[in-house]
């Protein structure tokens, strides 16, 4: 069943939507929960959460590309339990990885008072990520959105573990060179 | 604490880039089948990114056409004679044609890895670890610019969608083959098929690609574990030198032909329906020539999936049979 059919039987309030999502997006739900949390139960909880987000927010959302804001509703999730649950059971989650990777340019002991909002960061980030080359581009949102391994993002990416290691530290340089230019104090 | 910050920003992004990457990681497979498979994809008419040719323009014209909308993909014979591409090689072989390129947002586009050289399109065929002797003189630096955010106008020589410094590979012509390498001594081959005129199946097998006699071993693995990843390759012993050697010799001796027009029995909806079993020639430089052997005496190059050789079935089932 195509995306379009299955958005139209949420919006009918049809519960074989659920079903039928599960079918086409579970694996691919399992992953992006798994590189978030490493933990089999909890991804499976964090994707089960997912279909009810999805039943509970179709309508009014009629998402163009089902896959995309489905792994959204997962990544946020599973963020949020990943935070929830005792970190130091899954320190060898991508999810870990990764925060440990952006730590060398957002550090904790900024004032809180002048954080910006995610949003706002996120149009930064939006504006950064145009100007990139897209095989950069590619394996930053691999890395960091996905979270996806070193290794995957390279295969997808077209280049050497080595290479994508590399592209990511200079990535990840520039950014901070970016935001400290557009007045985010880091 | 600011890095959670960054992690909640990162939901921000605009959907199109996150579509973009989820279209290479969601389409491409681990393990070793990654090229082909992204080749096969293509092939399957699939070619959401690679359509049409330059008929129009024929021979000569080197342009890429970044405004197709890359809906189609057809061939047509090519020659003085006109030749209908209607399984009939005729004296002048088959010409793959040269390939328009569109990539646009919600398309499989960029599962290509390749660059454009001299206005044809190089294709990542598969990573060598142990041979950085493969990579000969500079040719050019690929700039990596293409994906889907693209103008037409960045359409050009050393465009693609993939950047570094590319290289001829030593031994092979560069019309047919460049290569990439790396810090690690790895080595990354690309295979361009525009424009590339096939008669006999030792145009490609000897003429580019060297086979007779440079190869180390051979293994094999059935197409349902090589579609399942399953790794079961096996080796060929030395008992089978001669049934391999007489399938090269055919394998030489057979003509072009293109794939389309590979006869379907009811119920097949296209060649890979008939494949059996993936081939694979490991030659002493490193390389694999990868094969595909499908019921009826059809070998396909991995590389070059518009064309397939139809060779002589007694040579064809000989080997087949050794491999069941």
């Amino acid at each position: 069943m195509n995306d379009d059919a299955i958005v139209a039987l949420y919006w009918q309030r049809d519960e074989s939507a659920i079903t039928v999502t599960q079918e086409k997006y579970n694996a691919y739900l399992m992953k992006i929960a798994r590189n978030i949390l490493n933990d089999t139960e909890d991804s499976e909880e964090s994707v089960n959460d997912t279909y009810l987000a999805a039943w509970e927010s179709m309508p009014p959302q009629k998402p163009t590309v089902l896959s995309t804001y489905l792994g959204k509703l997962t990544r946020r999730i599973s963020i949020s339990m990943f935070r929830k649950r005792n970190a130091a059971k899954r320190q060898g989650s991508e999810f870990a990885l990764s925060i440990s990777e952006v730590e060398e340019i957002m550090t904790d002991h900024a004032n809180p008072e002048k954080e910006l909002e995610a949003s706002h960061l996120g149009e930064l980030l939006n504006a950064f990520l145009c100007s990139l080359k897209p095989d950069e581009r590619n394996s930053f949102i691999g890395r960091y959105y996905y979270m996806d391994s070193l290794k995957d993002v390279a295969g997808y990416c077209g280049m050497t573990e080595g290479k994508a290691k590399t592209v990511l530290f200079r990535t990840r340089q520039k950014l901070k060179e970016y935001l400290t230019k557009e007045g985010y104090e880091l | 604490m600011k890095q959670e910050l960054f992690f909640n920003a990162m939901d921000y992004i605009d959907d199109d880039m996150i579509e973009a990457v989820d279209i290479l990681r969601t389409k491409k497979k681990s393990g070793v089948n990654r090229a082909w498979i992204r080749r096969a994809s293509a092939a399957a008419g699939v070619c959401i990114i690679l359509g049409g040719l330059f008929a129009a323009n024929r021979f000569g014209n080197s342009k890429l056409h970044p405004e197709s909308d890359g809906s189609d993909h057809e061939m047509m014979a090519q020659g003085t004679d006109g030749l209908s591409g209607s399984g009939d090689t005729g004296a002048l072989g088959v010409t793959i044609p040269k390939t328009e390129i569109s990539i646009k947002p919600n398309s499989s586009a960029d599962l290509l890895a390749f660059f454009i050289y001299e206005g044809k399109m190089y294709v990542q065929y598969e990573w060598i670890y142990d041979h950085p002797e493969l990579a000969g003189k500079y040719v050019g630096t690929a700039t990596g610019n293409i994906d889907c955010f693209t103008s037409k106008k960045e359409y050009e020589d050393f465009a693609g969608s993939v950047s570094g410094d590319f290289y001829t590979v030593n031994g092979f012509d560069p019309s047919f083959m460049l290569c990439m390498k790396y810090d690690d001594g790895s080595v990354s081959i690309y295979v361009n098929d525009n424009g590339l005129t096939l008669l006999k199946g030792s145009d490609l097998f000897e003429d580019r690609l060297h086979l007779s006699g440079n190869y180390s071993e051979a293994e094999y693995q059935t197409r349902h574990d090589w579609v399942n990843s399953l790794g079961n390759i096996k080796t060929l012993s030395g008992e089978a030198a001669d049934v391999l050697e007489n399938f090269i010799t055919e394998l030489n001796k057979g003509n072009f032909m293109y794939t389309d027009d590979v006869p379907l029995e009811d119920g097949q909806n296209n060649i890979y329906d008939l494949e059996i079993y993936h081939l694979f020639f490991r030659m002493s430089n490193g390389m694999t020539v990868h094969l595909r052997l499908y019921d009826g005496g059809y070998v396909r190059y991995a590389a070059l999936i518009p064309v397939c050789v139809k060779m002589d079935v007694s040579a064809f089932d000989a080997l087949v049979d050794l491999l069941q």
